[in-house]
């Protein structure tokens, strides 16, 4: 019952489009991130290199979403044994691949984390004991000073609380094991994919189907709790158990609309072009619409719990996104994340259109882009009332650029076999797949 | 059904249903199905053992409409749900939640995701059913043997007679060139089975009576009755038992309810110290707090207090808690009344035994309720030590002894109207409080609740400190406490009060 060397017609191999694209990529992701860098650190002034930071942290969450999400899509496949998505597995394999290099992007981040100059994590800086410490000094205070020293003392204690976890150490070696699982998921099932291409048996499949479920479990946890190090503890005395479900929501949503835009430009190159067809597009869409509702289902969750209990510790999340620079953003999040692509996936035809869908997954990783910043960049102005949104020209340069970077690795890695999962068993039952 | 096979009665001229036309691959039928439309038939049917890809094309069968109709549906349970709520929550019973405005859209979400999801599902559901014809009791092909094989491997079309290109020979003929392995004619049943005699009746008596407890639900509604009520079970309703206040003919005494054995406490019954159990030490409270006063219980003390005390009190004592701003902002709206809750730094709770304190939390004083129940003992204690460090520390030094005599009678008035709060509840500006104001009212007349008027003179104001439930001022509620006060302290309180304009 193999599925050896199904005629499949139409070129599978990625050959010379890989290193075109891997040139341009590069190129764009060297001179977005040092243009970028030159622009903060030249003219940004005081704040230039704090705002690089941040802006560095939003454009690096974004595409260790992309790879992530395509990481649980390929897990996930082999969990429920999907027939569907042989075709485009590949495509996500590659792009899962790509996470231990970005994973290497995030080491500068240890510059901020480490150095007392610049500051993004303020629960790593030292200096922070210091805070309210001058308030306080005899006599009686008014209100304001007495609510004054209250927060401060609150952020102190609470602070102090989570130091056992929330410290420099632990938080280096944290990540250091979230990074090594994750290069060891994406090599073992790479591997195994592409030793599927040429094997005898499905003994490369069966394995894959074995690990799936535990780490699919390894997944979960490693990517909550590097939301939670990486984004949540951006503000320190913030704490949201659902946050790793709501960058999950993202990223999956994320990977998907990025594998459509793969799928299609390798199409338009005169790749793969008898193996993906509209149905795969179709379910794609489907995925892409869930996300959608799944977003807005775990970011309202988040919001209301929050909403409704009205308590001050996890009520500033909010506070400091509803000041007038953020609340055009936070608007934007609800109609421009959620409602809008919504409407936009629900009919059928959109999601077997697959010039529109494209668009849609433009579309989609923009929001994606937008909903990072969201998440990143208040944290750089704190809750302060008047301000002019810091949005600027650094932030594009360095989201093209890393993006530059994640095309560039994927380009890469296409290169080096073949764009289509050969001799997967279930390989002939995704070719005649259809939607009922 | 097989066995109604056998037993189908015979006709002498049978009603022909159709024409049924066996196929034995996927290609033949779908090829020949094409031809059948194309040849104009309406009246028609395929059945296949399993979903076959493209046949709804080969049939003509266009795109479904259900789309279309659970959209509507679903938009029109997401309607539903913001107008309910609408409804419910903000017109016919505005009701305070959390402080939540009443018509508030994040908290009406989950029943506007839910109900768009229930219409959705049920229209999906029922709209499927009808639009297949659904529910169908009976198919006459499915009396003949050989269509038991389209649940397993055979295809089949159906034509049935009622059609108006059918004509049984030449729709035979033309079945016959499409490739079918077997035609067969398929018959209507000369008798159908019978339904059980009179079930339409039946029928309407169970569904009239149906209305029977929703009508005499609608008949007692908002009705009372002297009729006790029927006990089903009387022996799970009328338990043999003792009852505390009832009489024995067993014991001697005749009672019920038996004394413990003399010179016993029951466990956790033993609170012979009253200092401690009441703060009270005989008739007076105890001055100090009964026990050692250490780091450990005033940060209890802080604790305890910031869960029971500030809400009202606020975290610093000044009585500015969370309860009372909203309260006060409800009552500016005309909402409620309110009695602010004391200042804890106030002169008067210093003063205080701290035996009354702890009397005060566990029994309530004025409208504040007692929280015996919820806070133990040993916290109480503990709050009373962190409320009397809070008044210390938020008190500033007042005037001292020689000040004070030092001062004119109007002086000290105006201290002690801020030190005994009546500040609280009377304005000296003419601002509408709790209590009327007080700027310009000595020598004038006040008017009471009862319509009568007396004159605001100095035995009308000791009297309104000392039991001021007796006369009640017109417009005003009943809500003031009597005030602990010398004398001294209430002329030095008229000597101010005449120096308001």
């Amino acid at each position: 019952m193999t599925s050896h060397d199904l005629q499949l017609g139409g070129d599978n191999q990625a050959g010379d489009v890989a290193p075109r694209v891997a040139r341009v990529g590069f190129a764009l992701g060297v001179i977005g991130i040092a243009a970028a860098a030159g622009i903060d650190y030249l003219t940004g002034g005081e704040d230039g290199p704090t705002h690089f930071w941040f802006a560095y942290l939003v454009a690096f969450a974004f595409i260790l979403t992309i790879g992530m999400g395509a990481m649980f899509f390929t897990i996930i496949q082999h969990l429920v044994n999907a027939h569907w998505s042989v075709t485009v597995r590949r495509l996500a394999e590659v792009t899962m691949r790509t996470v231990p290099m970005i994973c290497l992007l995030g080491l500068p981040l240890l510059y901020p984390l480490l150095s007392h100059d610049v500051t993004i994590w303020q629960w790593a800086d030292a200096g922070h004991h210091e805070v309210a410490a001058d308030h306080g000094a005899g006599g009686a205070l008014s209100d304001e000073a007495l609510a004054h020293k209250l927060e401060g003392e609150l952020h102190h204690s609470l602070v102090e609380h989570k130091g056992g976890f929330l410290n420099t150490n632990f938080f280096i070696a944290r990540l250091a094991g979230y990074f090594i699982i994750w290069w060891l998921l994406a090599r073992f099932f790479f591997r195994k994919s592409v030793e599927q291409d040429t094997a005898e048996g499905i003994e490369p499949t069966l394995r894959m189907k074995k690990f799936s479920a535990p780490s699919v479990i390894l997944f979960a946890l490693t990517l909550s709790f590097a939301a939670f190090d990486l984004l949540m503890s951006l503000d320190e005395t913030w704490f949201s158990t659902i946050f790793g479900v709501y960058i999950f929501a993202g990223a999956f949503l994320s990977s998907v609309a990025w594998l459509v835009i793969m799928a299609k430009y390798l199409q338009r190159k005169g790749r793969m072009t008898e193996v993906i067809h509209d149905e795969h597009y179709h379910d794609l869409g489907k995925w892409m619409f869930a996300f959608t509702f799944f977003w807005g289902y775990i970011a309202f969750s988040q919001f209301m719990l929050i909403w409704f209990a009205n308590i001050p510790e996890e009520t500033h999340f909010y506070a400091w996104r509803i000041v007038p620079a953020w609340h055009g953003w936070s608007w934007f999040l609800l109609i421009g994340h959620f409602i809008i692509p919504f409407g936009g996936l629900l009919s059928r035809h959109v999601k077997r259109n697959t010039n529109v869908l494209l668009g849609w997954a433009v579309y989609i990783l923009c929001v994606h882009w937008i909903d990072l910043y969201w998440i990143v960049m208040p944290n750089f102005h704190r809750g302060e009332v008047d301000f002019a949104n810091p949005f600027s020209a650094v932030e594009v340069l360095l989201a093209i650029g890393m993006f530059g970077i994640l095309v560039g690795l994927v380009a890469k890695r296409l290169g080096g076999q073949s764009l289509v999962a050969l001799r997967d068993p279930l390989l002939g039952k995704s070719l005649g797949f259809k939607n009922l | 059904m097989s066995h109604d096979m056998s037993n189908v009665p015979s006709s002498s001229e049978p009603e022909m249903y159709g024409l049924m036309a066996e196929f034995h691959d996927v290609n033949t039928l779908c090829a020949a199905a094409s031809k059948v439309r194309e040849a104009g038939y309406r009246h028609w049917d395929c059945h296949t053992p399993f979903p076959v890809h493209g046949l709804d094309d080969h049939m003509g069968i266009k795109f479904t409409k259900l789309p279309w109709i659970v959209l509507c549906m679903g938009l029109l349970g997401l309607g539903s749900a913001i107008l309910m709520q609408w409804w419910m929550n903000a017109y016919d019973y505005p009701y305070d939640i959390s402080g939540k405005p009443v018509w508030s859209i994040p908290a009406n979400v989950p029943v506007m995701f839910e109900l768009t999801v229930l219409f959705s599902a049920f229209t999906a559901f029922f709209a499927m059913w009808i639009m297949n014809g659904l529910p169908k009791w009976y198919n006459p092909l499915l009396r003949k043997e050989r269509f038991a094989r389209a649940t397993d491997d055979r295809f089949f079309i159906s034509i049935e007679a009622k059609d108006g290109l059918y004509n049984q020979a030449d729709t035979t003929a033309f079945l016959q060139g499409l490739g079918a392995d077997h035609i067969e004619s398929v018959e209507e049943p000369a008798e159908r089975t019978k339904l059980p005699s009179n079930l339409k009746g039946k029928l309407i008596v169970a569904a009239c009576l149906l209305f029977v407890p929703p009508a005499m639900v609608y008949n007692s509604y908002g009705k009372t009755t002297t009729k006790t009520r029927v006990h089903l079970v009387p022996d799970m309703d009328m338990q043999p038992r003792f009852r505390a206040q009832g009489a024995s003919a067993f014991f001697a005494d005749g009672r019920m309810s038996r004394l413990p054995v003399e010179g016993t406490v029951a466990q956790g019954e033993l609170n012979l110290d009253t200092a401690w159990h009441q703060g009270k030490d005989g008739a007076d409270y105890v001055q100090k707090i009964p026990s050692v006063v250490d780091e450990a219980m005033l940060d209890r003390g802080r604790q305890r207090f910031g869960i029971y005390c500030a809400p009202c009190h606020g975290h610093d004592g000044l009585g500015q808690g969370t309860v009372h701003k909203r309260a006060s902002l409800l009552t500016d709206q005309g909402h409620a009344q309110w009695v602010p809750p004391t200042d804890l730094s106030a002169k008067r709770i210093l003063e205080q035994p701290a035996g009354m304190i702890y009397e005060t939390i566990g029994q309530g004083r004025n409208n504040m309720p007692g929280y015996a129940v919820q806070i133990p003992v040993k916290d109480r204690w503990a709050i009373v030590a962190y409320t009397q460090a809070l008044g210390l520390a938020q008190s500033t030094a007042g005037p001292s002894e020689e000040e004070l005599n030092a001062m004119t009678p109007a002086m000290r008035g105006e201290i002690l109207f801020k030190d005994k709060t009546c500040n609280v509840c009377h304005s000296i500006d003419g601002t509408r409080l709790i209590g009327p104001p007080l700027n310009g009212r000595f020598g004038t007349d006040a008017k009471l609740a009862d319509g009568t008027s007396v004159p605001f003179d100095d035995a009308y104001v000791i009297e309104s400190i000392k039991d001021p439930m007796v006369k009640i001022a017109n417009e005003y509620p009943p809500a003031m406490a009597p005030l602990p006060a010398t004398d001294e302290e209430i002329a030095d309180l008229i000597e101010y009060m005449k120096t308001l304009k």
